[in-house]
């Protein structure tokens, strides 16, 4: 598979010395997964995965996906998310269980489940238009917020925003110049929209 | 609304993720050498990180189910015991962040042109060391290079906290001499059809 370290570096996309130090978990024909101190690859024969932890590097993260399918401008890109997602920290387990009631009251379950708990929730918005399906701002695709208890933090919140984006053209080779156009366009509006709706949703759960 | 300072830093953990998909007919495509035999779909799994969803829930039946006490008494909550995964990478928590582009490379310099990409405000301009650069971007500092320039705090995972200041210049594929070319014919096109003298 042409994604390797070395090849990003080679086309000038990270560092030399971060392709010299990625920690390769497997590089074969089927399936390449690696990491940098900032960024962690999952490429298969469908799928391109490109995360980062590392605040700083949510632009550049954003490039590097540009510039790979800049040069890739061929692979029949059919969708992308921009997922965006947090862990917070709650102040007590009477506010984050409170939280869970919010989302999912337990009125429903009373006498159905003796003892129940939200382990996911997931709301879409969008809207059907033409035959399709259409997101807030236009575009074929939609927003998915996704709100877990976390599990890295106790007690804690993971919140989730999925940006998803579909191609309108099937031709093979436009979705990817349509899928690259729409990243570069609706960047600034999904990050921004996404921390909106994090906040906003965060501070009505624990208020 | 939730103060702006309040609003950067009160998460404990955040991932930026793209996630982009194509239809299985790429395997004939050039990025993908042939190969003689593919590798059984679960080893390909057993590689890639599943959707969060499954992720959380498997480790939240184990974590919270599995390690949840008996209630103690009729109407108490039950106590989870949540076993946390324990960070072991260290985090940035940036609580400004600017985008710059340079304009003037002096000796041991530049002055680039900045915009606040946290708050939308006004563009400013200052002078930075080119020691302040990692000695792989140096090469691209030149005019019109564009950077991002964040400054925050640098956790270790083991909780220790340090102010930091990071830049890292954009890196884009280099134009190509055909692409380079095609831009100029329809540049050439654009103008012979606006008749510009």
């Amino acid at each position: 598979m042409i994604f390797q370290p070395a090849w990003f570096a080679a086309e000038g996309l990270i560092k030399k010395i971060e392709a010299e130090k990625a920690t390769v978990q497997i590089i074969h024909p089927d399936v390449v997964v690696f990491s940098l101190e900032w960024l962690q690859l999952e490429i298969t024969k469908e799928r391109f995965v490109a995360r980062t932890s590392q605040e700083p590097y949510d632009e550049p993260l954003r490039d590097l996906v540009i510039g790979t399918f800049s040069l890739l401008r061929h692979t029949p890109i059919r969708q992308m998310g921009i997922n965006r997602s947090m862990h917070f920290l709650v102040d007590n387990e009477e506010k984050w269980h409170a939280a869970g009631y919010k989302l999912a009251p337990k009125e429903p379950w009373e006498g159905i489940l003796k003892r129940s708990g939200l382990i996911s929730l997931t709301i879409q918005e969008d809207e059907r238009k033409d035959g399709e399906v259409v997101r807030s701002d236009g575009l074929k695709g939609f927003t998915r917020v996704k709100v877990e208890p976390s599990v890295k933090i106790l007690p804690g919140l993971f919140i989730e925003v999925n940006n998803h984006f579909e191609a309108r053209d099937t031709s093979p080779s436009a979705g990817c110049v349509e899928i690259m156009t729409v990243l570069k366009q609706s960047w600034e509006a999904s990050y921004k929209r996404s921390e909106e709706i994090i906040y906003s949703l965060l501070e009505r759960l624990l208020k | 609304m939730i103060n702006t300072m309040l609003k950067r830093t009160n998460y404990k953990w955040k991932d930026m993720q793209f996630d982009l998909s194509w239809s299985e007919q790429v395997s004939s495509h050039e990025l993908i050498r042939p190969f003689k035999g593919d590798l059984p779909k679960q080893n390909i799994m057993s590689y890639v990180s599943q959707p969060a969803s499954e992720v959380s829930s498997c480790a939240l039946y184990e974590n919270v189910y599995l390690g949840t006490g008996a209630l103690e008494e009729p109407g108490k909550e039950p106590i989870p015991t949540v076993k946390q995964t324990i960070a072991t990478q260290n985090q940035f928590i940036s609580l400004q962040k600017w985008q710059g582009i340079v304009v003037e490379v002096k000796k041991d310099a530049f002055i680039a042109k900045l915009i606040d990409l946290t708050e939308r405000g006004v563009e400013e301009e200052a002078e930075f060391s080119i020691e302040e650069v990692s000695d792989d971007d140096k090469e691209l500092v030149m005019p019109g290079s564009v950077f991002y320039w964040n400054i925050g705090h640098q956790i270790s995972y083991q909780g220790q906290q340090t102010r930091a200041s990071m830049i890292r210049f954009r890196r884009l594929p280099v134009w190509r001499k055909e692409e380079i070319d095609a831009a100029k014919s329809r540049a050439q096109k654009l103008r012979d059809f606006i008749n510009w003298k």
